[in-house]
């Protein structure tokens, strides 16, 4: 048996002269969950593609439990299960219904082991009293509790969810995290991609940080944040966000630090020993200078400010606005919990 | 993997798709024939260039003299003066409507001695309404002259019973509205297959089933393939429902129960060939009110041209000769001769479904490449 589920070495992807995949390489262990992180158009999705076989690589390869996917394609269909950010239950069928054809797509047989499935699945989901019921007229979260389910009828060894919670609200959030958890323990390997950086903390035992088609970095959660640096993070939010330059010439000017400037918040990394020290002169100086401002607070680096340093937005305003600000609106995403 | 097996799992989800929104589905499907029989059929309607054959066994001044008149007539064209075996011939392949006979007793003034026989085939409604008509007022002239050269002649008849006889050989009651419902066969066929079967591949796609269905281990093919079956299930069902709406406003089929079999037969082959096209315009055509116009911009004209509503002979001749590589041209022809005539000869029979099949065939195949080739990259 291979050791890792899932080994991708020197992947690259090309649509025409633009590279979405830029030589990949990195490996998934078995019973992990991994996080694959990154802006939009990073290329996670482009990844992920390719490993479900939906798009060919240019160049590299891809060994999914040991089997080369160009070789074993049919095999490897088998081994992994897809739950994606669009519920895809058909809504004119049936609960059951959506479960059996998944069923007979991948093969399942015979007809008694086809139902045995479809009758856990529906347990699992807690379905099993709307079985019958157009899966049109399920709430979101049951919907999600079928698509889950469903993904899984072909008892997958790979579970590749992409941005699972997107658009559920918090009970729902947590009873998926709860499901992920539980098939996590039952040694299905998880792939996980998520715009909700806290999802990614609390869940994922490794995660990688993708952007323009590179690794930018991978590791533990803890190893990640030391990217950032050992310093502390400075936050300062101006109570009207036209002195936000102000407060951003003063860290510059006086402090000597590099202040990054978003709308009314100013953010600078400060060195560890030094932090104390620094307040109590902002605050002063903040004072004298007669500038108002709603919060200031110092506090460990979070996934965010490691992805905002690695996918860095300062560079990206300049080249790729779209992306940046949709980025902008994935990093509120982060911090806030919600959209 | 097995392509049966994986397409009868995708059939099924399509049925059963179906199914669950039946009535909707049922409504949307009568819509469209119920207003056209129901309309159209019921208004008057004429047509041009009806084609005769003419038998002159006269052949004096009188006889040729009304062959001209014949002849100057938009409604008839005369496209053959012969002998009556080869008129008749003509008339039993469908070349000819109508054959007139001008009998050696033209012009002939005696009550009971026809002076022109007339045999015809019913597969253009207008043959009783227009044609018969003006074949008897144009004999009826030249009996008045010869009345008019007779004093005290015995005839006052303004259209004296004994001038044309006629006979149906091939015919239904011959009303616009048969023509009609044979018409309206293939185009809801046509219609069900480019709005049902492509519009679901494209919602199909943009809701990530389709996605959905290329990573399970399915042969991709049996996508395209359970997209076409299921299409021609439905097209039939509501091939019979237009038919039905047809035979119950008073429309008849001259072929009987027969009609049905032959309907079918071309149902089938023309649903494949268009769903078949569906999913092809499907693959290319992203969005479903792209998709929507698109497809009716295909399916309308080739409805015209085909003879769907009017008969093809009243089209200009360069519109008739477009009509030749429309595949409805040759469903219709089937659908109209056994409706309306009651009878096909073999060959036109074979013929035209050979055609239909090729059309078919080669269709399908071209849709599992365009198909495939738009879903890889």
């Amino acid at each position: 048996m291979a050791e890792y589920a899932i080994e991708i070495d020197k992947l690259v992807k090309k649509f025409g002269t633009f590279t979405a995949v830029n030589d990949i390489t990195f490996k998934i262990k078995k019973g992990e969950i991994f996080g694959l992180l990154g802006p939009n158009g990073a290329g996670k999705t482009t990844t992920i593609n390719m490993i479900l076989g939906l798009i060919r690589s240019t160049s590299g390869r891809i060994t999914i439990n040991g089997l080369d996917i160009k070789k074993d394609g049919e095999k490897i269909k088998q081994l992994i299960g897809l739950m994606t950010q669009e519920t895809v239950v058909e809504g004119d069928l049936t609960a059951r219904e959506n479960l059996e054809i998944f069923a007979e797509l991948y093969h399942v047989s015979p007809i008694a082991e086809r139902d045995k499935r479809i009758a856990e699945a529906l347990k699992e989901s807690e379905l099993t009293d709307f079985a019958d019921k157009k899966a049109g007229t399920f709430s979101g979260g049951m919907k999600r509790r079928l698509e889950l389910v469903k993904s899984m009828i072909q008892h997958p060894s790979i579970l590749i969810l992409d941005e699972p919670t997107t658009g559920l609200d918090i009970q729902n959030r947590m009873n998926m995290w709860k499901h992920i958890r539980e098939l996590n323990s039952i040694g299905v390997t998880i792939i996980l991609t998520t715009q909700y950086l806290e999802e990614a903390d609390t869940l994922c035992d490794r995660i990688a940080i993708i952007d323009h088609g590179k690794i930018k970095a991978i590791g533990t959660v803890s190893e990640l944040k030391k990217v950032v640096g050992t310093g502390r993070i400075l936050e300062v939010v101006a109570e009207d966000h036209t002195d936000a330059a102000a407060v951003a010439n003063l860290l510059k000017g006086i402090f000597k630090l590099k202040p990054e400037m978003k709308v009314d918040k100013v953010t600078a990394l400060v060195e560890v020993g030094n932090e104390e020290k620094i307040m109590t002169k902002l605050l002063a100086e903040l004072n004298k200078k007669k500038i108002k401002v709603s919060s200031v607070s110092l506090h460990m680096p979070t996934l965010d400010d490691v992805f905002m340093t690695l996918t860095g937005s300062s560079t990206r305003d300049t080249t790729h606005e779209d992306t940046s600000s949709r980025m902008d609106a994935m990093m509120r995403g982060g911090m806030g919990g919600r959209r | 993997m097995s392509l049966m097996g994986d397409t009868f799992t995708l059939y099924k989800r399509e049925m059963l798709i179906f199914r669950s929104n039946l009535r909707v589905n049922l409504v949307r499907s009568i819509m469209f024939p119920l207003v056209i029989i129901l309309f159209f059929g019921n208004v008057g309607s004429s047509i041009l260039n009806v084609p005769i054959a003419v038998v002159n066994y006269a052949n004096n001044p009188q006889s040729l003299s009304l062959i001209g008149t014949l002849q100057s007539n938009n409604y008839l064209q005369i496209s053959s003066i012969t002998d009556q075996p080869t008129a008749l011939n003509l008339l039993k392949n469908g070349k000819v409507q109508l054959v007139v006979i001008i009998l050696p007793t033209f012009p002939s003034s005696q009550q009971g001695v026809p002076g022109v026989q007339v045999y015809y085939s019913n597969t253009q409604f207008s043959v009783t309404s227009f044609a018969l008509p003006l074949i008897s007022s144009a004999a009826s002239k030249y009996t008045n002259n010869v009345q008019a050269g007779q004093p005290g002649g015995i005839q006052t008849q303004q259209n004296p019973a004994g001038e044309v006889s006629s006979n149906a050989l091939y015919a239904s009651k011959g009303s616009y509205k048969d023509f009609l419902v044979g018409g309206i066969v293939p185009m809801v066929v046509v219609f069900s297959a480019l709005f049902g079967g492509g519009i679901s591949l494209i919602s199909d796609r943009q809701m990530g089933n389709l996605k959905a269905f290329f990573i399970t281990p399915i042969n991709k093919n049996a996508i395209v393939l359970s997209r076409i079956l299921s299409g021609a299930t439905q097209g039939i069902l509501f091939a019979f429902l237009a038919l039905s709406i047809g035979i119950l406003d008073g429309a008849q089929l001259a072929g009987g129960w027969l009609s049905l079999v032959y309907i079918v037969i071309v149902s089938v082959i023309l649903s494949l060939g268009f769903i078949a096209i569906a999913v092809m315009i499907a693959s290319k055509i992203k969005r479903v009110d792209a998709y929507a116009i698109f497809s009716q911009v295909v399916g309308l004209p080739l409805w015209f041209i085909s003879g769907g509503i009017l008969p093809t002979q009243s089209l200009p001749s360069w519109l008739s000769a477009v009509s030749v590589v429309d595949p409805l041209t040759y469903a219709n022809t089937v659908i109209r001769a056994i409706t309306l005539q009651g009878f096909i000869p073999i060959n036109t029979l074979l013929f035209n479904l050979g055609v239909l099949s090729v059309f078919a065939v080669v269709m399908i195949y071209m849709s599992f490449r365009v198909f495939n080739s738009s879903n890889e990259e």
